[in-house]
C-alpha cells in the first residue's frame, strides 16, 4: 500500500515539468493559441493535482465503506492515515486559497468600478484627467460594458494613429475577456505552486495577443510597435523610479522590449516546419499526459482499495 | 455619405471615443472641421457633428461661438473628481494587474535602453 500511495503521490511532482513543456509549447504558438494552451495547461495540471489528491485523501474513508474500520487499516496500512492527513490539509488549503483569490478578483474588480463612480464614458472611452500616461482596459461588469480608461497624459503622448493602437489593443483585451484567463492562471496557481510560472508567461502572451490584434486593426505592424514603445517611455519618464507598478525586472528584456520586437517582426504563424510541428505536439502530449496519469493514478488507487480492502476481510 | 468603408464598420462608440481623444489632445477648443481634420478620415460632417452635440448635451464638452457654429473642447471638471478617486483607489491596490489589462507595464532601465534602440532601428528601416 505504501508503494501505491507513493506512486500517485508521486503525479504531485508531474506540474514541474509539465508547466516548463507548457510554456515552451506557448513560444511556439502564435499568441492566441499560445494563451489557450497556457490557460488550459494550468485548468489541466490543477483538475490532476486535486484529484491525486482527493485519491490520496480519501482511502481510510474509502477502507471503512468497505468495512474496514480505521484502526485496522491503520494497522494494515500505517501510510493511509498520515497520507491522508496531510492530503486533506492541502486539500483544506486549496480551498481557502482559490476562495480567497476569487473574491480579491471581484473586489478590486469592484472597487474599480465604483471608482470610476458617476464619471460618464462616451462610447467605449473614459476619459481621466492627469499627466502621467496610464491606459488599461476596466472590463464589463454587472451589464456594464468594459471601457479603455486613458489619461489626458497618454492621449497626448501619443499621435492619432498610435492612439488608434492603444484603443485596438485595450478593445482586443475585452472582447476577448483576457482577464478572465488571468484570473484562471492565478487560481490554478493556488492549487500547485509549479503553476506559478505559468502566469507571467500568460500575461506576456495576453499582451501579445493584444498587440497583433492591434497591429491587424490598423493594418500597420510597425506603428503598432512604435505606438507601445513611446507610450512605455512617456510613461516611465513621468514615472517615480522605484515606485514602479508590477513586479520589478532588473534584466534588459522585460515584457515590453519583447512585444515592440515581436511587431518588428513578421506576424506570427502556426509552426509550418516539420521539426516544430512534432515539438509542439510532444509538448502538448506531455502536458495533457501528465494531467491524465494524475487522473487515472488516482482512479486506480480507488479500484486498488477497494480490491485489497475486499481481500482484507475474506483473508 | 462620404465614409470610407472601414469607418462605416466601425462601431459608434468607437467614432465616439476617437473625437473625444483628440478634443482631450488639442490644446484649445476645435470647430467640427478642424476635428474632421484631425481625425484624418473622411467623415461625413453631419457624423461629427452629430457626435459633439450629443456629447455637449451630456456635459463631457463644452462649446463656444466660433463664426457660424461652435467650437467644442473637454471639460474635465465632473471627471476630475472620479478621476482623483480612481486613481487613489488603483495606485494602492496590490492585486491590480489581475483585472485590469494595462497598455504598457513599467520599464526598468535595460528596458528602456532596448526601446529606444529598437524605435531607432525601426526609423532606421523606413
Amino acid at each position: 500500500m505504501t508503494l501505491v500511495l507513493a506512486l500517485v503521490a508521486l503525479a504531485l511532482v508531474l506540474p514541474w515539468g509539465a508547466a516548463a513543456a507548457a510554456r515552451r509549447l506557448a513560444a511556439l504558438l502564435p499568441p492566441r493559441e499560445a494563451c489557450a494552451a497556457l490557460t488550459g495547461a494550468a485548468l489541466l495540471l490543477a483538475g490532476g493535482t486535486v484529484a491525486a489528491l482527493i485519491g490520496l485523501f480519501h482511502v481510510p474513508f474509502l477502507a471503512a465503506l468497505e468495512q474496514v474500520p480505521l484502526p485496522r487499516a491503520a494497522a494494515e496500512w500505517p501510510a493511509t492515515v498520515p497520507v491522508a492527513a496531510a492530503a486533506g490539509a492541502a486539500l483544506a488549503l486549496q480551498t481557502v486559497l482559490v476562495v480567497r483569490r476569487w473574491h480579491e478578483h471581484r473586489s478590486v474588480l469592484a472597487r474599480a468600478w465604483s471608482a470610476t463612480g458617476d464619471a460618464v464614458p462616451d462610447g467605449d472611452l473614459l476619459v481621466v484627467p492627469g499627466p502621467d500616461p496610464q491606459a488599461f482596459a476596466l472590463p464589463g461588469w454587472r451589464g456594464r460594458s468594459g471601457r479603455i480608461v486613458v489619461t489626458t497624459g497618454m492621449i497626448r503622448a501619443l499621435d492619432p494613429a498610435e492612439r488608434e493602437v492603444l484603443f485596438g489593443h485595450e478593445r482586443a483585451h475585452l472582447a476577448g475577456r483576457h482577464h478572465l484567463l488571468s484570473v484562471t492562471a492565478y487560481l490554478a496557481a493556488a492549487v500547485h505552486p509549479a503553476l506559478r510560472s505559468l502566469r507571467p508567461a500568460l500575461d506576456l502572451h495576453l499582451e501579445r495577443w493584444a498587440d497583433e490584434t492591434a497591429a491587424s486593426s490598423v493594418g500597420n505592424r510597425r506603428l503598432a510597435a512604435t505606438a507601445i514603445a513611446r507610450a512605455a517611455l512617456a510613461a516611465a519618464s513621468t514615472g517615480q523610479p522605484g515606485k514602479g507598478h508590477g513586479p520589478l525586472r532588473s534584466v534588459g528584456s522585460g515584457p515590453v522590449p519583447q512585444r515592440v520586437e515581436a511587431l518588428l517582426r513578421p506576424a506570427p504563424v502556426r509552426p509550418r516546419a516539420r521539426g516544430a510541428q512534432a515539438a509542439a505536439v510532444g509538448l502538448a502530449t506531455a502536458v495533457a499526459v501528465s494531467a491524465v496519469l494524475a487522473l487515472g493514478l488516482a482512479y486506480g488507487l480507488h479500484e486498488y482499495v477497494e480490491f485489497t480492502a475486499r481481500a482484507l476481510l475474506s483473508g | 455619405m462620404v465614409e470610407d468603408g472601414r469607418d462605416a464598420r466601425r462601431p459608434h462608440g468607437e467614432l465616439v471615443a476617437d473625437v473625444l481623444a483628440v478634443l482631450w489632445a488639442a490644446e484649445g477648443p476645435l470647430t467640427p472641421q478642424q476635428i474632421n481634420g484631425a481625425l484624418g478620415r473622411d467623415l461625413a460632417r453631419t457624423t461629427v457633428t452629430t457626435i459633439l452635440t450629443r456629447l455637449h448635451e451630456k456635459g463631457t464638452l463644452v462649446r463656444t461661438r466660433s463664426g457660424r457654429g461652435f467650437a467644442y473642447a473637454a471639460a474635465d471638471d465632473a471627471a476630475g473628481l472620479a478621476a482623483g478617486r480612481m486613481r487613489r483607489e488603483l495606485d494602492r491596490e496590490p492585486q491590480r494587474d489581475l483585472v485590469l489589462k494595462r497598455f504598457v507595464s513599467s520599464l526598468s532601465g535595460d528596458d528602456e535602453e532596448a526601446l529606444r534602440r529598437l524605435l531607432l532601428e525601426s526609423e532606421d528601416g523606413e
